[in-house]
């Protein structure tokens, strides 16, 4: 595997984490804020180079060259992949517009050091393989808005009880997994599993299912969702945003579940996920406050996401990853536009019209726009992220795609009910001059670029959601990135205990087709099997079998 | 230069130039430096007349090289090769497309040049022209498809454009509220046509209409479906059409509609928009010929719509009401012609009615004043030929109050489908907030600042207006 050019993710990290301490000393608000555009903004360039040095190596998997040294305990490596390389410039571009539009009147109630720790904890996540790492990263971000809400006296107990739920099946999950007797083969009779579709009835089976649980409750599924309407109407909405728009929890799913989970899991995945989204939909027609609009559109969002994953087709995968960033982009325009209004008018209520369309037309704009982005219309980013996911889900399982598009009439019904709400219906007259600043009109410019020029040259981004989603489906980068041989000699010890359960006679007469099957069959159990037996982890070096494999597919 | 190289160059032209108009105007209002009215109005008349010549040169080459049909290829939007994943940039030039882009451009540009006068120094003056192009876009766009993915792209923009022009006068409740509805019946609709390019896509893998009913040119073209295939298909995209084309039963947008400023009522309610639903069966009407069931649910929901509309439009009682009720009884018989499979008679009946109606909705504005302006003349209230009203029969009474109440049509959507939706969804809300409050009453968080969702009163999203 190669190396970047520089370990751009670490240099992120840190700079996030020495902009959080400086922050700490900053008295003065407006000192705070323009230090943390700063950091946020470098951040981003950063973010950006790791991208583009990814794309110019032109591999399936980075690593950088340093990674994260815990002193007197492990070094854990940083890699970018195919799914990740986009995702980061996303979360740095989220937490930068976000403290970029922040208006002067929020200065004092955001908390700008809370979001840049936020952001270093989300790079890590995403450069992290490490199990027992992202779990810890995710429950780290998680009870750091239960803190939020604490701190700032507001209901936390329904957020607290269900990510206290959340950590625990998943630290039970991964540890009965881990723990289980099979330990060696779990994950190799859990592929059996997965081709023939049978239920798990081990330990290993168990430990996945409290994995999957848990990871559900922070995704938000259907009825494990009330903690997204509390945290959206009691949180500031900066730190709402960071909170679910990268969606960590479908990332910790993608790394952890989707290499392992048999068919039966991804079908009642795949339920949860369209319950969750016609219900989410349905409740957002129905919200009395835009956060909580703007909290059950999110949800439904992301139960487009899980849905699309669930299906582990090629299309659907694609319009998953999509919809994961175009969804993220969308709402991003959407709460920075919500927060920009309750900045001059204060909590908000859908209950009556505001007629502000003339007094912050900008404002109108960008909630327009991403709104309809964020439901797919034509010519923005989200269109071609639902096209390929509707596609994708009713190649296979036709009534699940038909309920994914009346999800996404559902979803642009409630967009302009409430646009109408906040921007028509009457005029509002106010002696007060409530336009649009700089900063704001600067953050619509770039996120309705970005929404218009996304979504009419799309073929990048959706070549680079397809090569991610064509990554996982071949699980190599995947379970190959959890894998970390110490030496070429595990690795070839532990593809030998594989190969002997093969049979040589009944493998050599078997077709070419069957042949090709049986290999790649043999090559995923090895990667896991040596992921298994080894417990120390390095950064791999390229492998004489990965070198061989390589060859033989260019061959 | 070869035919093979104009019509590209044609087609990319027709479809570029509203597109390019939608960012010549909408850019420099995002940036807070929108044009003046003078150079909004020249540039729309400069598009909406070179679109109208580029599509007439097209219909004259094709004529003098006796060309009834020419497949354009612009490229792909994208695609995914190794899944044969391809959103191409077809389109299709024959009878159908360029007879209804021709008329969109005469009439777009005739509406144009009314609304430039009738909207002058309004303050929306931009913002009419930018959804009016955007408008044109969409419905070039449509027409021209040549691919079932390209025309849902151009149905949605027409679907935005509609809905926000019929809010136009945002500061007002009942444009707002009317707005919502049309464009809540538009989604579902475009859920149906979504749903149903999808589907088509499952079955035969693409979703091009050159391949899809191959052979003859339209109209005589034979679909590649199986007539199960054509069913399915054909059902969905009749129900598309039905919320675009306002066919019974999402007939109750259609006055609606005309809460918007007269030339968009002219425009897309008279003219263009109500007639798209009926361009969709008619493209498609090969597909729709496969399936003699199809064929009847059309000819029944045509006439239905025919025989309702031709009722309530003699009891309206204000001008617009009554041509988008007389419009939409010429929409059913239109859709009882493509039911029984007279295509060239429907679109000819298209054509001609657009015609006729956009005039009447235009002179409606006038009519009115022309009247007062008769009456202050004269020194009194001329006397009229005919009147309306209940002649004494208790039938007629029943009739001329379900005329009036529009056949119930709005009533019966929301006792039915929207009353049940919205209040199972707001019993969940109620749910959810009691258990909030529930885990409220356990902490030790103050009641201040925590805004009292329970005492609100639910989002009547359909209310009807006082």
């Amino acid at each position: 595997m190669s190396s970047l050019l520089l370990p751009w993710m670490t240099l992120s990290i840190l700079i996030a984490v020495g902009g959080a301490i400086s922050l700490r000393l900053v008295q003065s608000p407006d000192k705070a804020r323009n230090v943390a555009v700063l950091v946020t903004g470098g951040i981003f360039i950063v973010a950006m180079a790791a991208t583009i040095d990814f794309y110019q190596l032109s591999q399936a998997n980075v690593a950088e060259k340093w990674g994260i040294k815990i002193p007197g305990l492990v070094v854990l490596p940083l890699s970018l992949d195919r799914l990740t390389a986009l995702i980061l410039p996303f979360v740095a571009l989220l937490v930068f517009l976000t403290v970029l539009a922040t208006p002067r009147t929020k200065l004092r109630r955001v908390p700008f050091s809370g979001l840049l720790v936020s952001e270093a904890i989300l790079f890590f996540l995403y450069g992290s393989r490490d199990p027992w790492v992202l779990i810890t990263l995710l429950s780290l971000l998680s009870l750091q808005a239960v803190f939020e809400l604490h701190n700032r006296r507001k209901p936390w107990r329904n957020m607290a009880g269900h990510m206290l739920a959340h950590v625990v099946l998943l630290v039970m999950g991964w540890s009965l997994i881990c723990v289980s007797p099979d330990y060696a083969a779990g994950f190799l009779q859990v592929f059996e599993a997965n081709s023939s579709a049978e239920p798990l009835s081990s330990i290993a089976g168990w430990g996945l299912s409290l994995l999957l649980l848990g990871l559900l409750i922070r995704v938000g599924i259907f009825p494990f969702h009330t903690w997204i309407g509390e945290l959206g109407e009691h949180a500031s909405l900066a730190t709402t945003l960071v909170f679910l728009l990268p969606m960590p929890s479908i990332y910790v799913l993608v790394r952890l579940v989707l290499p392992i989970a048999p068919s039966v899991v991804w079908d009642i995945s795949m339920l949860a996920a369209l319950l969750t989204a016609v219900y989410a939909s349905g409740m957002s027609l129905v919200q009395t406050q835009p956060r909580r609009y703007f909290c059950y559109s999110f949800l439904s969002h992301s139960a487009l996401v899980l849905a699309g994953l669930s299906t582990r087709e090629p299309i659907s995968l694609s319009g998953s990853l999509a919809v994961w960033l175009s969804a993220g982009v969308s709402l991003t325009g959407v709460g920075l536009s919500l927060r920009s209004l309750e900045a001059r008018m204060g909590q908000l209520s859908l209950t009556r019209f505001h007629g502000l369309f003339e007094q912050v037309p900008i404002l109108a704009v960008m909630f327009l726009v991403s709104g309809l982005a964020a439901v797919g219309f034509p010519g923005t980013i989200g269109f071609v992220a639902e096209e390929l996911l509707i596609e994708g889900v009713i190649h296979a399982r036709l009534l699940a795609g038909v309920l994914l598009a009346l999800v996404a009439a559902l979803n642009s019904i409630a967009v302009l009910q409430v646009y109408f709400r906040l921007f028509g219906g009457t005029q509002h007259r106010t002696s007060v001059m409530l336009h649009a600043q700089g900063a704001e009109r600067w953050v619509t410019l770039i996120l309705v670029l970005l929404v218009f020029g996304t979504g009419l040259f799309p073929q990048p981004f959706i070549s680079s959601r397809f090569r991610a989603a064509d990554d996982l489906l071949q699980n190599e980068s995947n379970v190959e990135s959890q894998v970390n041989f110490p030496n070429e000699h595990g690795f070839i010890e532990a593809i030998t205990e594989v190969v002997k359960e093969q049979s040589e006679t009944e493998f050599e007469a078997e077709s070419p087709a069957k042949k090709t099957v049986l290999l790649t069959e043999i090559k995923r159990a090895c990667f896991v099997r040596a992921a298994l037996l080894e417990s120390s982890f390095r950064p791999p070096a390229q492998s004489a079998y990965t070198r061989t494999c390589s060859r033989d597919e260019d061959h | 230069m070869t035919m093979e190289f104009m019509m590209p160059l044609i087609g990319a032209a027709m479809l570029g130039l509203p597109a390019i108009l939608i960012l010549w105007i909408g850019l420099p209002m995002l940036l807070q430096h929108p044009w003046s009215e003078q150079i909004v109005s020249r540039s729309v008349f400069l598009v909406v007349w070179l679109g109208l010549g580029l599509s007439c040169l097209a219909a004259t080459i094709m004529i003098a090289t006796g060309t009834t049909q020419s497949n354009v290829s612009l490229g792909s939007w994208y695609s995914i090769p190794s899944v044969e994943l391809d959103f191409k940039l077809d389109l299709i030039l024959d009878g159908l497309s360029l007879t209804f882009v021709i008329m969109s451009f005469v009439l777009c540009g005739t509406i144009s040049a009314f609304a430039t006068k009738y909207l002058h120094k309004e303050l929306g003056f931009q913002r009419f022209f930018l959804l009016f192009a955007m408008f044109l876009t969409g419905i070039v766009m449509a027409a021209l498809a040549g691919t079932i993915e390209l025309l849902f792209v151009g149905w949605e923009l027409v679907g935005l454009s509609s809905a926000l022009l019929v809010a136009f006068f945002h500061e007002r409740l009942g444009p707002v509220k009317n707005g919502l509805r049309v464009w809540a019946v538009y989604r579902v609709a475009d859920a149906a046509f979504l749903a149903a390019a999808a589907t088509m896509h499952h079955m035969v893998g693409h979703g091009d209409f050159a391949a899809l009913m191959p052979g003859e040119t339209w109209p005589n073209a034979v679909s590649v479906l199986t007539q199960e295939q054509a069913i399915w298909v054909g059902l969905l995209l009749l129900l598309a059409a039905m919320g675009k084309s306002a066919l019974v039963p999402f007939s109750g947008w259609l006055p609606r509609a005309m809460e918007g400023p007269t030339p968009s009522s002219a425009i897309f309610y008279g003219a263009l928009s109500v007639h798209l639903g009926a361009y969709l069966l008619l493209r498609i009407s090969p597909i729709l010929q496969q399936s003699t069931l199809v064929c009847l649910v059309i000819i029944g929901v045509g006439a239905t719509t025919a025989l309702f509309a031709a009722i309530t439009a003699r009891v309206q009682s204000d001008i617009k009401s009554a041509l988008s009720f007389a419009s939409l009884t010429q929409v059913g018989l239109i859709v009882i012609e493509i039911g029984l499979g007279w295509e060239l008679v429907a679109l000819i009946h298209i054509v001609g009615h657009a015609c006729f109606r956009t005039l009447q909705l235009l002179r409606a504005p006038t009519l009115l004043h022309d009247y007062h302006t008769l009456e202050n003349a004269v020194g009194g209230h001329l006397t009229h030929l005919s009147k309306h009203g209940i002649s004494g029969s208790s039938g007629s009474a029943v009739l001329y109050r379900w005329g009036l109440e529009r056949g119930y049509l709005d009533f019966a959507l929301n006792r039915f489908f929207v009353n049940p939706v919205l209040g199972f969804f707001r019993r969940c809300h109620r749910v959810e907030q009691a258990w909030a409050n529930w885990c409220r009453s356990g902490s030790r968080a103050t009641s201040e600042g925590i805004p009292s969702t329970t005492t609100s009163a639910p989002v009547d999203l359909f209310e009807e207006l006082p």
